[in-house]
């Protein structure tokens, strides 16, 4: 019976909240891939228009490959995940990963940065974080987060919640409308 | 969708070691998407391959029965596939919300099938093949005696009320590594 109710907890909060995915576990190529498909069969039940289709799976791609750069393990129950929302015209992609609480601040700042700047500055802010790469350490620059910004055209939703005395879980919410 | 209600499914995924959960109409071609993430899922923990038939016709057997029982039109998208694990054990759930007045009939051939002792799953399930003309065969009742057959388990099902109109109903199977080793299916 235990079980069951959890899962009606689950569906009704599912149901209440429009989530139509969520991934919990390691995300590696395969995986992604995996998850892309399965989003893609979820999209063409939705009847999603191609335009927005592909602005959410170009944040999504960004936003997993964000994830699997970065995620680790706190403990065996702890993984990264991705959940996706439905609105009435726009979804939520939504990824999740453990982050040492010494990075906590640049990641800040660099969402910070992004969410500061209007289209063209973005567009600028781009170019020159591109530039900066190819020099230095690729994503260094916040490139994903950048992406994120330029392709959902929204700014980007994120809190950081306090896991143990070292990590922090960063929750990072990108809304993609039409 | 928010940040602090993305934190809160995300704490009920860990506590109760959901892995993937996925809202939607199960069809054929999101069924061969979510066997697809469980393969890998299943490979992930070393189950062998004839688990994963079991798991595999589970799905499939439990989706398309879930399909064809009647709903209000709202809740024509909403049935839910989920995989979790507890302790060793992995869980595979399907749910969906059916109408009220399906119910009964429904759980009525549950209990039909799990008051047949194991040993007579194989022939009862045959006897109902061979037995009746194909347009007289319960679909249902052959579904369920071939979970059962093969999973060599009673079926495992919940029922809990949602409104006056609305029953939901879920089927679980559990993928034991004990099981694997201790002969049980093999």
């Amino acid at each position: 019976m235990e079980s069951t109710i959890n899962i009606y907890e689950l569906f009704s909060t599912m149901i209440k909240h429009n989530v139509i995915l969520i991934y919990h576990g390691m995300f590696d190529q395969e995986m992604i891939k995996s998850v892309l498909i399965m989003t893609e069969k979820k999209l063409e039940q939705e009847k999603v228009e191609e335009a927005l289709k592909k602005k959410l799976f170009n944040v999504m791609i960004e936003g997993l490959q964000n994830v699997a750069k970065h995620q680790m393990v706190l403990n065996p129950e702890n993984h990264p995940f991705l959940m996706i929302g439905k609105d009435r015209d726009s979804f939520s992609v939504v990824t999740g990963n453990y982050i040492h609480h010494d990075k906590i601040m640049i990641v800040r700042e660099k969402i910070d940065k992004v969410n500061s700047l209007n289209k063209e500055e973005l567009k600028e802010y781009y170019k020159q974080a591109r530039l900066k790469s190819v020099i230095s350490e690729v994503g260094g620059a916040g490139l994903g987060f950048i992406d994120m910004a330029r392709k959902s055209g929204n700014k980007l939703d994120y809190q950081f919640f306090e896991m143990d005395a070292n990590h922090s879980l960063f929750i990072l919410n990108s809304q993609i409308s039409q | 969708m928010n940040t602090e209600l993305t934190k809160k499914i995300y704490d009920t995924m860990v506590s109760h070691q959901f892995v993937v959960s996925i809202m939607g109409n199960i069809d054929q071609h999101l069924l061969l998407s979510l066997l697809k993430i469980t393969d890998k899922k299943l490979s992930k923990m070393e189950v062998d391959q004839t688990m994963k038939k079991r798991i595999f016709h589970f799905m499939i057997e439990c989706a398309q029965n879930l399909s064809k029982i009647d709903k209000h039109q709202e809740h024509q998208n909403n049935s839910i596939f989920l995989i979790g694990k507890k302790n060793e054990d992995y869980m595979v759930h399907i749910g969906s919300i059916i109408k009220s007045s399906e119910k009964d009939n429904i759980i009525e051939i549950i209990e039909q099938v799990n008051a047949i002792e194991s040993d007579e799953i194989k022939a009862n399930f045959y006897k109902e093949l061979t037995n009746h003309e194909i347009a007289q065969i319960n679909p249902f009742l052959i579904s369920l005696l071939g979970i059962s057959k093969r999973n060599r388990e009673k079926i495992q099902y919940e029922s809990i009320k949602v409104d006056e109109q609305n029953y939901f109903l879920s089927f679980k199977s559990t993928i034991s590594n004990l099981k694997l080793t201790d002969g049980i299916y093999n």
